[in-house]
C-alpha cells in the first residue's frame, strides 16, 4: 500500500468525510483513515440533518462543495421547515432520515472520489518533526508520511461510556475508544479537557401503543438542502409521533438521580446545556409538569425508535421502569439502553481561524475535537479545514468566511476566539447579523466567494448564477407591473381580503404587505410563473427591506475593525495601554483583525483603542520622514 | 486621536491666570528622574510615595534658583493616571510655572495634550468613559450641586444605574431568543405578555434618566425665565427692577422692545438668566416682527414663562386666551401669571385674577395653574416682587435637594433617547406579536446605545470626543 499522501484525515465521520472529500476535490492526494468503512458517517445520535441553525449550515456546506445537503436529501424520509410561525431569518430545515440510507450514500460516494483512498486502521500517533505534522503511525507501527494531518476523532479520543454506573471504554456502542493519540498531543503541550454528551435509549417499533400518541407529519412541501438536488423526494415520507413525559416519569428520575451517570460525580466533563438530558429538565426546569418528547423511527424498515429529547445515563433497568409510565411506552421494550459518552477535547483556542493547530504546523482540528456537538458543526469544520490544510500546500491565502456572510463563520470565530466550555451548538442567536443570514440567500452569500476560492466548479457556478439571474427577472417584472385602484382591481382587493389601494402602485410595492404573497400577484397581473427558490428570496428581501438595511448598516459599523488585521506575531507587550491580562489573552488567541481581538472576553474597548494608536504609530514610523527642501 | 508613546508628559493644571500658587503635574516613567535633575533637594532624601518634598527648583545649567516649591510623589500604580506621577506647586502668576515647564521640556519631557492625563488613567483601567466624563463635568462645574452630581458619576453612579438596565436588556434578549432557538423543544421561556412588561419597565427606567438630564441642564446652565405678554405690560421694566439696573430701554410706546434682551443674575448659587422679548402682537413692521419669532423660540424653551399682564384698567378673561394663544409651547407647565401694574388699580385683588385665569382654562385641556403660581406686582415700585424672587429660590432650592440626576452629558442624553425609541418600537411590536427576530433587533440596537455609553462598545470617535472636551493638564 501507498504510504506517502499529501493530506490524511483520521476519523471517518460527519468532519472527517467533508475534510477528507474537500481535500481531494482540491487535487491533493488524500488518505482517510476511519476504524471501519462501514461506519463512515454513521448518525451516532438523532437521525436527522438540519435544525435552527444548523440547516443554514448545511446549505453553506453545499455552497461550498461539501457533501453533507445531498446525502440528507436523498435520505430523507420526513421534512420540515421549523419556525415556520416565525420570521424568515430564523426558519431552518430538518431532514429526518433513514440513518442507514444516509450513510450509504456518503460511503458509495466517498469510495468512488477522485484522489481519496480509504482505509480502515486505527492511529496510535502522529508522526512530529519540528513542531510540524508529517504523518501518523498505525497501530501495527506501519507508518503513512504527509504534508498535513487533520484530525477529526469525534469522541473517540479516551472515550468513556456510562450508563448507570456501568462503564465501557468507547467512543460509541460497540466501538472502541482511540488512546495513546491524546497523550501525545498532551504532551506536546495541548491543553486537553473533557466533555460529554448523551443520547436517548432506542425503542421497539412493535411494542409501543401508537394509537395514544400524537402523529407528528412533515411538510407538504419539500425545499432540499441542495441546490444540486433535485426538487423531489427519492424515499417514501414517514409519520413520526409525540408523546409527553409525566408527574410519575419525573418522581421515577428524580428518585433515582443519584444512580445516573452524569450525577454519580465521577464525570468530569461538561455536558450540553443546549440538549438537555431528562435529568438535566427534570432538575433545571422543576416547574414544568411535563416534557414534550418525540418518537422518530431511524430508518425507513427497521425496527429501531429514536426517543429525541429524552437523552437519559440512568441504569438500563431505570429507563424501562420511567419510559413505562408514558402514555403509549407502558409496554415499551428498550433495543439500546440511552448513554452518555465522556471523551477527550482540545480547548479550541489553540486553532488558528484556518483550524491549524497554532503549536504544530500542518496540523488540524475539525468536529468534536474542538468541542462543538452536532453533525452540521462538525461536517463544516472538516470542510473549512480540508480546505485551508490544502490552501496551505498550494501556498494560498488561507479561506476563512466572515461573521457577516455565514453561520460557518460565526461557528468557527466563536470557538477560536472564546473557546467553549461545554459542546458548542449553532444557535441563531449566536449570530449577530442574523437578519441577513438566512437560509433563502445562501447563494447571494457565498456563492461568489466560493467560486473564486475554486471550491465550486464552472458548471455549479453557472447553475447558482442563473438562479440569481432568475431573482432579478421575477423582482424586474413585478416592479414593471402596476396596479390601478379601477373597479375590477378593488373588488378583487375585497374578494382577497386585501385592503384598498388608492393610487398606483407596482406589485413590488403590493408584496410588502404583510397578507399579500407570491401565489396572490398571479390574480394581480403577473404573467409568469416562477419556482419558489425564485419568488420566495425575493419576497423575503422586499416584505423585509426596512430591517435587512438596518443589519447592513450594523456590519457596516463593525467592518471598521473587521478590516484591520493583526499579525500573528505580533508583540502585545509593546502596545502602551493594554493590562497584563489583556496582553495574555492577545498573546495567547493571536487574533487576525481588531474586529476579532475586541470580542475576546476581557479585552476592552480601550485597549482596541491603544491597539489602533499602536498600529497607526507603526505606519508612521514605516513611511519615510519627508524631505526638507 | 492620541498619541501612544512612553513619552512623559508635563502640562500646568492649575488655570492660567493669576492665583497663589499653581501646579505643574507630570506623568510617565522619567517622572522622578527629571525633576530631581532640577530639584536637588530629591536626591538627598529617600522618595516616598504620596509625600511632599520641600525644596528649590533650580535651572539645571546655571544653579539660578527659578522657584521655591512643593512636589509631591505618587509612585506607579497608585496615581491618577497608574503611571509614575510627580506634581509640583510653585507659586501662581505665568511666569514660575512658565520657566519650569520649558525646562522640563528641554530635560526631554513632552507638554501634554488637552485631556490626555485623564485618557492616560481611561487606558490603563484606572477609570471607565462615563467616570471619564464625570471628571470633565466636575472640572467645568459652576456651582456645588453639579459638582455633587459629577461627582457621583466618577464614584460610578451613573455607570450603575445605565449597567442595571444594561441587565434588564440582557434579561429580556435571553428570553427571547430562546423562544426562538428552542422552539422545537417547547423549552419556552417566557410568555409574550412577560416579556412586554419587562420590556416596558425598562422603557419606564430610561425615560426616568431621560428626565433627570433635563434637571443637569439646569445645573450647567442655569435657570432660563422668559418675560412673555402683550407690549406694554411692563416686561421690560420687570426686567430691569430684576436686574437692578436699566438695560432694558422702557418707554410708554407699544413695540420698544423689538429684539429680546438677555441678562442673569445668581439666586441661591445658580445663574438665573431674564430673558426680555418683544411683545407678543401682530406687526407690520419687519424687525418686529422677526423679534417676535425669535421671542417665541425664546419662550419655548425657557424653564418658566412668566405671563405679565397689565391690570391697571381692566382684565378680562380675554387678555388670558390671548396671550396663552400666541405662546407656542406644549403645555402651560411653565407658565407664572403675574399681574402687573397693581399700584394703578388698588381695588384689583389676587381673587380677580386667579378666577378670569381659571376661567379661560376651562377651554384648555390643561389644569388651571396653582394659585402660588400667580402674583400680583408693580414693577415700577418694586412692589410685591419679593414673592416672585422667593418663588424661584424656592424652586431651585428644591433642585438643590433632590439630586437625583444622573444623565449629565449631551452625549449619553443622545445615544438614550436612541436607545429609548428602539425599546418604544420593541413594545409596540410585542403588542402587535410582530416577529421575534426583529424585536431582538430593536433590543440589540438598544443594548450597543447603553454599551456606546458605557464605553463597552468600541468607537473610535467617542473617545476622541470625550476627551477633546478635557482642557490641558487634566
Amino acid at each position: 500500500m501507498k504510504n506517502n499522501f499529501d493530506i490524511i484525515v483520521v476519523g471517518g465521520g460527519h468532519a472527517g468525510v467533508e475534510a477528507a472529500l474537500a481535500a481531494a476535490r482540491l487535487g491533493h492526494s488524500t488518505l482517510l483513515l476511519t476504524g471501519s468503512i462501514d461506519t463512515i458517517s454513521f448518525m451516532s445520535c438523532n437521525p436527522s440533518i438540519g435544525g435552527l441553525g444548523k440547516g443554514h449550515i448545511v446549505k453553506e456546506i453545499d455552497l461550498l462543495g461539501g457533501f453533507m445537503a445531498q446525502a440528507a436529501d436523498k435520505s430523507c424520509i420526513q421534512f420540515k421547515k421549523l419556525n415556520q410561525s416565525k420570521g424568515p431569518a430564523v426558519r431552518g430545515s430538518r431532514a429526518q432520515c433513514d440513518k442507514n440510507i444516509y450513510s450509504k450514500t456518503v460511503q458509495d460516494f466517498i469510495l468512488k472520489q477522485k484522489n481519496l483512498t480509504v482505509q480502515e486502521a486505527e492511529v496510535k500517533k502522529l508522526i512530529l518533526k519540528k513542531s510540524e505534522a508529517k504523518g501518523v503511525v498505525l497501530k501495527d507501527d506501519a507508518e503513512i508520511f504527509s504534508s498535513a494531518v487533520i484530525l477529526t476523532t469525534g469522541t473517540f479520543m479516551r472515550g468513556v461510556l456510562h450508563i448507570g454506573d456501568h462503564r465501557i471504554s468507547g467512543g460509541r456502542v460497540g466501538e472502541k475508544a482511540t488512546v495513546g493519540l491524546s497523550d501525545q498531543l498532551v504532551n506536546q503541550g495541548f491543553v486537553s479537557t473533557r466533555l460529554k454528551t448523551g443520547t436517548p435509549p432506542r425503542l421497539d417499533i412493535n411494542s409501543i401503543n401508537w394509537a395514544k400518541t400524537k402523529v407528528q407529519k412533515g411538510d407538504e412541501k419539500f425545499t432540499p438542502f441542495s441546490f444540486k438536488s433535485e426538487n423531489k423526494l427519492s424515499l417514501k415520507q414517514i409519520l413520526c409521533h409525540s408523546t409527553y413525559t409525566n408527574e410519575k416519569t419525573h418522581d421515577i428520575v428524580r428518585k433515582n438521580l443519584d444512580k445516573s451517570a452524569a450525577f454519580l460525580g465521577t464525570i468530569e466533563g461538561a455536558g450540553p446545556r443546549y440538549c438537555p438530558s431528562i435529568e438535566d429538565k427534570i432538575t433545571r426546569f422543576k416547574d414544568k409538569d411535563r416534557h414534550l418528547t418525540f418518537l422518530e423511527p431511524e430508518t425507513l424498515n427497521g425496527n429501531s425508535i429514536y426517543l429525541q429529547g429524552l437523552s437519559t445515563s440512568l441504569p438500563k433497568e431505570i429507563q424501562l421502569k420511567f419510559l413505562q409510565t408514558i402514555l403509549g411506552l407502558e409496554d415499551v421494550k428498550i433495543l439500546n439502553p440511552g448513554y452518555l459518552v465522556e471523551y477527550d477535547f482540545f480547548d479550541p483556542l489553540q486553532v488558528r481561524p484556518t483550524l491549524e493547530t497554532k503549536s504544530i504546523n500542518n496540523l488540524y482540528f475539525a468536529g468534536q475535537i474542538n468541542g462543538t456537538s452536532g453533525y452540521e458543526e462538525a461536517a463544516c469544520q472538516g470542510l473549512i479545514a480540508g480546505v485551508n490544510a490544502a490552501f496551505k500546500l498550494q501556498k494560498k491565502d488561507p479561506f476563512i468566511l466572515g461573521r457577516d456572510k455565514s453561520y460557518i463563520g460565526v461557528l468557527i470565530d466563536d470557538l477560536v476566539t472564546k473557546g467553549t466550555k461545554e459542546p458548542y451548538r449553532m444557535l441563531t442567536s449566536r449570530a449577530e447579523h442574523r437578519l441577513v443570514l438566512r437560509e433563502d440567500n445562501v447563494i447571494e452569500r457565498i456563492a461568489e466567494t466560493s467560486f473564486s476560492a475554486g471550491l465550486i466548479i464552472k458548471k455549479d457556478f453557472d447553475k447558482l448564477f442563473s438562479i440569481l439571474e432568475g431573482r432579478k427577472t421575477f423582482y424586474n417584472e413585478i416592479k414593471k407591473i402596476k396596479m390601478v385602484p379601477n373597479q375590477t382591481t378593488l373588488e378583487k382587493l375585497k374578494l382577497n381580503n386585501f385592503s384598498p389601494i388608492h393610487k398606483q402602485i407596482s406589485l413590488v410595492d403590493f408584496l410588502k404587505r404583510v397578507p399579500v404573497h407570491y401565489k396572490n400577484l398571479l390574480d394581480f397581473g403577473l404573467k409568469n410563473k416562477y419556482e419558489e427558490n425564485i419568488h420566495y428570496p425575493v419576497e423575503v428581501k422586499i416584505k423585509y427591506e426596512g430591517y435587512i438595511k438596518l443589519q447592513e448598516e450594523r456590519i457596516v459599523r463593525a467592518k471598521k475593525l473587521e478590516d484591520m488585521k493583526l499579525e500573528i506575531n505580533l508583540d502585545y507587550g509593546l502596545v502602551k495601554g493594554l493590562s497584563n491580562e489583556e496582553v495574555e489573552k492577545l498573546k495567547k488567541i493571536q487574533p487576525i483583525t481588531l474586529g476579532q481581538a475586541s470580542r475576546i472576553s476581557g479585552v476592552n474597548p480601550s485597549a482596541i483603542q491603544a491597539l489602533i494608536i499602536y498600529k497607526k504609530s507603526l505606519e508612521i514610523k514605516a513611511k519615510p520622514a519627508p524631505q526638507k527642501n | 486621536m492620541f498619541r501612544d508613546d512612553k513619552d512623559t508628559i508635563c502640562a500646568l493644571s492649575t488655570s492660567s491666570g493669576r492665583g497663589a500658587i499653581a501646579v505643574v503635574r507630570i506623568s510617565g516613567n522619567k517622572s522622578l528622574a527629571t525633576v530631581a535633575k532640577f530639584c536637588s533637594f530629591l536626591n538627598d532624601t529617600q522618595v516616598k510615595s504620596h509625600q511632599v518634598y520641600y525644596g528649590f527648583f533650580k535651572d539645571d545649567k546655571n544653579k539660578k534658583n527659578i522657584d521655591e516649591v512643593l512636589v509631591t510623589y505618587f509612585e506607579k500604580g497608585r496615581s491618577f493616571t497608574t503611571e509614575q506621577v510627580v506634581e509640583i506647586s510653585c507659586h501662581g502668576g505665568s511666569q514660575s510655572s512658565y520657566q519650569i515647564l520649558n525646562l522640563l521640556v528641554s530635560a526631554g519631557l513632552r507638554m501634554a495634550d488637552p485631556g490626555e492625563f485623564t485618557y492616560r488613567a481611561f487606558l490603563n483601567g484606572r477609570i471607565d468613559l462615563v467616570q471619564a466624563e464625570g471628571i470633565l463635568s466636575l472640572i467645568e462645574s459652576q456651582n456645588k450641586t453639579m459638582a455633587n452630581l459629577s461627582l457621583r458619576q466618577i464614584e460610578g453612579n451613573g455607570s450603575y444605574l445605565l449597567k442595571n438596565i444594561e441587565k434588564q436588556l440582557i434579561e429580556v434578549l435571553a428570553q427571547l431568543e430562546a423562544n426562538i432557538d428552542f422552539s422545537f423543544e417547547e423549552l419556552e421561556v417566557s410568555s409574550a405578555e412577560e416579556l412586554l412588561v419587562q420590556t416596558k419597565n425598562i422603557y419606564k427606567e430610561i425615560q426616568i434618566l431621560l428626565d433627570s438630564y433635563n434637571k443637569a441642564c439646569l445645573f450647567k446652565e442655569g435657570l432660563f425665565v422668559a418675560l412673555a405678554g402683550k407690549p406694554n405690560v411692563g416686561k421690560s421694566s420687570l426686567f430691569n427692577t430684576f436686574l437692578e439696573k436699566n438695560r432694558a430701554i422702557v418707554t410708554p410706546e407699544a413695540g420698544t422692545t423689538r429684539d429680546f434682551l438677555e441678562e442673569a443674575i445668581n439666586l441661591e448659587g445658580l445663574p438665573v438668566t431674564f430673558i426680555d422679548t418683544a411683545g407678543l402682537r401682530e406687526s407690520k413692521d419687519l424687525i418686529e416682527q422677526e423679534g417676535i419669532k425669535k421671542a417665541k423660540t425664546k419662550i419655548e424653551n425657557a424653564h418658566f414663562i412668566f405671563c405679565i399682564f397689565d391690570v391697571s384698567k381692566d382684565f378680562l378673561k380675554k387678555d388670558v386666551d390671548d396671550l396663552l394663544n400666541s405662546l407656542n409651547v406644549a403645555d402651560f407647565n411653565r407658565c407664572v401669571f403675574i399681574a402687573n401694574k397693581i399700584d394703578l388699580n388698588t381695588h384689583f385683588s389676587l381673587e380677580n385674577f386667579y378666577s378670569s385665569i381659571e376661567k379661560s382654562f376651562s377651554s384648555f385641556v390643561d389644569k388651571p395653574p396653582a394659585k402660588n403660581k400667580c402674583f400680583l406686582i408693580s414693577a415700577k415700585q418694586n412692589k410685591s416682587l419679593d414673592s416672585l424672587r422667593n418663588f424661584l429660590k424656592d424652586f431651585i432650592k428644591s433642585q438643590h435637594q433632590a439630586e437625583s440626576a444622573v444623565i449629565l452629558q449631551a452625549r449619553h442624553f443622545d445615544l438614550l433617547t436612541k436607545a429609548e425609541k428602539n425599546i418604544n418600537k420593541a413594545v409596540d411590536m410585542l403588542k402587535e406579536k410582530k416577529d421575534l427576530e426583529f424585536i431582538a433587533f430593536e433590543l440589540q440596537e438598544a443594548l450597543l446605545k447603553v454599551y456606546n455609553i458605557l464605553g463597552k462598545e468600541f468607537d473610535d470617535q467617542i473617545l476622541d470626543k470625550v476627551f477633546k472636551e478635557f482642557c490641558l493638564g487634566k
